[in-house]
């Protein structure tokens, strides 16, 4: 490590000011301290600071996200090798995952990284460790067949809209990841929706499972007929809720497993970093409006509208959504009982967009969206109240 | 006597507390009068190099109210006038010669009690204790015109370190009485905290205390339980006083006599035997810390608590109102890749590293920023640890902005200046600094 530490100190001068790479300084920076810590001491009071830093922040994210990661790249190998019916022994399947989840990842660190690190020499900043978790993000929540300039374009509208020109991690208002998820969404329909995209057939279609239809949870719900039970017809097409809950079968890479979520949600709650009050509030929003649309429905309503909270919460994105994107503490609102109200009216917004929005089968990216761009309101109303109490002190 | 529940306090357990022995160090060669230590202070010479100067003596006063004087706290002869940037007045430097002492008149119970207030008001501004009252909201020197709504007293400090208040308390509750005394003749309200726990308080005090504190650091700074404990928005100008400072009006007012020392806590991870000192006031750092430091390494020697104090250096001396000098580590390695593990070394308000799990585990800090300068990112520590009940998130946004009158409704000036946002922001924001300077720039426009 000494070695290390001396090659990148003897050649810290070139990227100081007035060295020959001197615009490249982020660059230093940003390599340097992923290695070592600083080692630069408080100037004022108070004299003494808390371990705690943005790194470690966003580190403890990535590390949430890990049981996703895994799960993504073994279910992503096995859904294609099962639909292409080829081997399913461990190492093809994660081979086949790897091949598949691996260069969506590249794609997003190499172009978003890129984007960062010319705003941060552009503004001469620091490069801000905020992208190491929404560079995580977006591949999870892609289809295995998403084309990679199409990653590379989403990434990039994620981070320069929805992030960098507001001036950075902190000062966005839209979560960067589901902005460029919704970019892609919207600009390549055809790439992120329908039953074609969520697994890669590695063979010709004549040699593809009999079985195979690729139809998700969502969509088998959303067409199913009036009259009919959706739960029944999630069962006979072969989505049980215990499948539901483990998630392997194929949709976006690395959301499709509760089970993986709800292990990020632990760590992301007992390390403090992800609000439990989001995670809670957007599951009773979702078991609020799903019950309230079943005692309305009729017997001649949208089917979906029959279905109970039970299965809402373990289909599409919903889960992998409570947990890592709504809790976002900076597209979030601020105040505890901000976050109460977001994270309930996100539960609320998911289902309704599921069953009455007759456009799209998934409601949780819009509704997190939606729900960020409320949140500075949310967030007024609740301070505006608390400042009221306040005995005024005024000059 | 009211209980009164102090929210969102935080303990920082850091390690080296002074125990409760009280060494004497009182025989120092040189001792100077720090005008750059008092807040809000505009200071003005009386004397000049080679002067002599008998204790209790003015050296300088402020240019806003002359009545208040800085005092010489011994007797001897000018020896320099040190000028910082702006040719700001730092240091009055008095070599220790003769035993030259300026008397007031002094009192006893009857004779005070029929003294009227503002005659006590004027023995007060030219004793040279004027300075220990702290006037609300700006923190500073308290005014010498007008009535002052009330007056808090805090018995107990519990920052890391101050004096520990059984030691200050030993044998001077007497004087403690007397100046309390004198200080209800200064306002209608005087309002004593101690914190819950504290035996005097409890037991010999307890005819005194009117609010015990329950609550950790700063739960028992006198701008914390005023911000508490106040009734309507008159007490925004109160005026706060530690408990050491209320002993010294008694017994300037007992005896006549600018009384020149006070205990102070040594201590902090680098001080080898944490400790009570008592030693004069204006005492040089170097000459205190002398030989009870492990110096091999770089030391910060900080006047004051580790959170609020003065990053004053071994060649500095004791502020009059700076009753600590904490010690840290002011240098340490770089590690290798130290945001990721479990951290079990690392001492964290949040639960990201597993230090924060380790119960009463006392920590070593060093004076480490530990990370990079960025943005907020809304993670809310701030506001846990407010215990005036500002969002100092939202305060920081509209002070950056420049909003005053959206400052100010979210509370600017009750902050209490504690430094504990600053502590625990993980973005290495500099709130606190933030909001004094704001405060310091209201000030100045109002006066």
């Amino acid at each position: 490590m000494k070695w290390l530490q001396h090659q990148f100190e003897s050649n810290e001068k070139h990227f100081k000011s007035g060295g020959k790479l001197e615009t490249f300084y982020a660059l230093y920076e940003m390599l340097y301290t992923i290695h070592f810590s600083l080692t630069n001491t408080t100037k004022k009071s108070a004299h003494v600071r808390d371990s705690l830093d943005t790194k470690r922040f966003m580190i403890l994210v990535v590390i949430a996200l890990t049981p996703c990661i895994l799960f993504a790249i073994y279910n992503t190998g096995y859904q294609s090798q099962v639909a292409s019916q080829l081997s399913l022994d461990f190492f093809s399947v994660v081979f086949r995952g790897l091949l598949l989840f691996l260069p969506v990842l590249i794609t997003t660190f190499a172009v978003g990284g890129l984007w960062e690190l010319i705003f941060a020499v552009v503004r001469k900043h620091e490069v801000n460790e905020g992208f190491l978790v929404t560079g995580m993000l977006l591949p999870l929540t892609l289809p295995a067949t998403i084309p990679l300039w199409q990653v590379a374009l989403g990434v990039s509208f994620g981070v320069v809209i929805g992030k960098e020109v507001f001036g950075g991690t902190g000062k966005n208002f839209l979560n960067p990841a589901l902005t460029a998820r919704a970019f892609m969404f919207f600009s390549y329909p055809a790439y992120m929706s329908g039953d074609a995209v969520w697994t890669f057939l590695s063979v010709a279609q004549d040699k593809v499972a009999d079985t195979f239809s690729g139809a998700t949870p969502l969509a088998v719900a959303f067409l199913t007929e009036r009259g009919a039970s959706v739960s029944e017809a999630l069962v006979s097409a072969g989505y049980t809720w215990d499948r539901l809950f483990i998630g392997n079968y194929a949709a976006s890479m690395g959301e499709t497993s509760v089970l993986a979520c709800l292990i990020g949600a632990f760590i992301l709650i007992v390390t403090g970093v992800g609000s439990w009050r989001t995670m809670l509030s957007c599951v009773l929003g979702v078991v609020a409006m799903s019950t309230l649309l079943n005692i309305m429905a009729g017997p001649d309503s949208v089917a979906f509208l029959h279905l109970s909270a039970k299965w809402h919460l373990v289909m599409g994105g919903f889960a992998f959504g409570a947990v890592f994107m709504a809790t976002d503490p900076v597209s979030s609102p601020d105040t505890n009982a901000a976050k109460w109200i977001y994270g309930i009216l996100i539960g609320c917004l998911t289902v309704l967009i599921r069953t009455v929005n007759p456009a799209y089968p998934e409601g949780m990216m819009l509704a997190i969206l939606l729900m960020n761009v409320f949140a500075p309101l949310i967030d007024h109303c609740v301070v505006a109240r608390r400042l009221k109490k306040r005995i005024p002190n005024v000059l | 006597m009211k209980t009164l529940k102090v929210p969102n306090t935080y303990d920082i357990s850091l390690s080296g507390a002074p125990s409760l022995t009280v060494s004497e160090f009182l025989s120092v060669s040189q001792v100077a009068v720090l005008p750059s230590t008092i807040s809000h202070l505009k200071p003005k010479l009386t004397v000049k190099i080679g002067d002599s100067v008998a204790r209790g003596q003015a050296v300088a006063f402020d240019k806003l109210s002359p009545e208040v004087k800085l005092v010489s706290p011994v007797s001897g002869t000018v020896k320099d006038i040190v000028y910082g940037q702006k040719r700001r007045l730092d240091a009055i430097l008095i070599s220790c010669s003769g035993d030259a002492v300026e008397t007031h008149s002094s009192y006893t119970k009857d004779t005070l009690n029929s003294l009227d207030a503002a005659t006590l008001k004027q023995l007060l501004l030219k004793s040279g204790l004027w300075p220990s009252f702290v006037a609300l909201p700006f923190m500073g020197l308290a005014p010498a015109e007008g009535d002052v709504p009330a007056i808090y007293v805090a018995v107990n400090d519990d920052e890391p370190f101050a004096p520990h208040a059984s030691v200050v308390l030993k044998g001077k509750q007497d004087q403690f009485r007397f100046g309390l005394a004198a200080l209800k003749k200064l306002s209608k309200s005087v309002v004593v905290s101690a914190a819950m726990g504290n035996e005097i308080a409890g037991t010999a005090l307890s005819d005194v205390v009117d609010v015990l504190v329950e609550g950790k650091y700063p739960a028992n700074q006198p701008a914390t339980v005023a911000y508490n404990a106040k009734p309507d928005a008159t007490h925004n100008k109160a005026w706060t006083i530690k408990c050491q400072d209320v002993i010294a009006i008694g017994e300037f007012l007992s005896t006549g006599v600018f009384p020149n020392t006070r205990v102070i806590a040594l201590a902090g991870p680098k001080v080898k035997e944490p400790q009570h000192m008592r030693v004069t006031v204006g005492s040089p750092i170097k000459d205190v810390v002398a030989g009870r430091c492990d110096d091999s390494v770089a030391l910060r020697y900080i006047a004051g608590g580790v959170l609020t104090g003065r990053n004053a250096g071994l060649d500095s001396y004791l502020g009059f109102n700076e009753n600590a000098i904490n010690v840290l580590q002011d240098e340490f390695d770089s590690e290798f890749m130290n945001f990721v593990g479990l951290g079990p070394k690392k001492a964290t308000y949040s639960r990201a590293y597993l230090g924060a799990a380790m119960g009463a585990k006392k920590w070593d800090y060093h004076t480490g920023v530990n990370g990079s300068a960025r943005d907020c990112v809304a993670c809310g520590y701030c506001a846990e640890v407010c215990s005036v009940g500002i969002l100092p998130q939202f305060l920081m946004r509209n002070v950056v902005a420049g909003d005053v009158d959206e400052s100010l409704a979210h509370g600017l000036l009750d902050c209490s200046e504690c430094g504990l946002c600053t502590f625990v922001c993980p973005s290495k924001i500099e709130l606190t600094d933030m909001f004094v300077s704001q405060k310091t720039a209201l000030l100045e426009e109002t006066r």
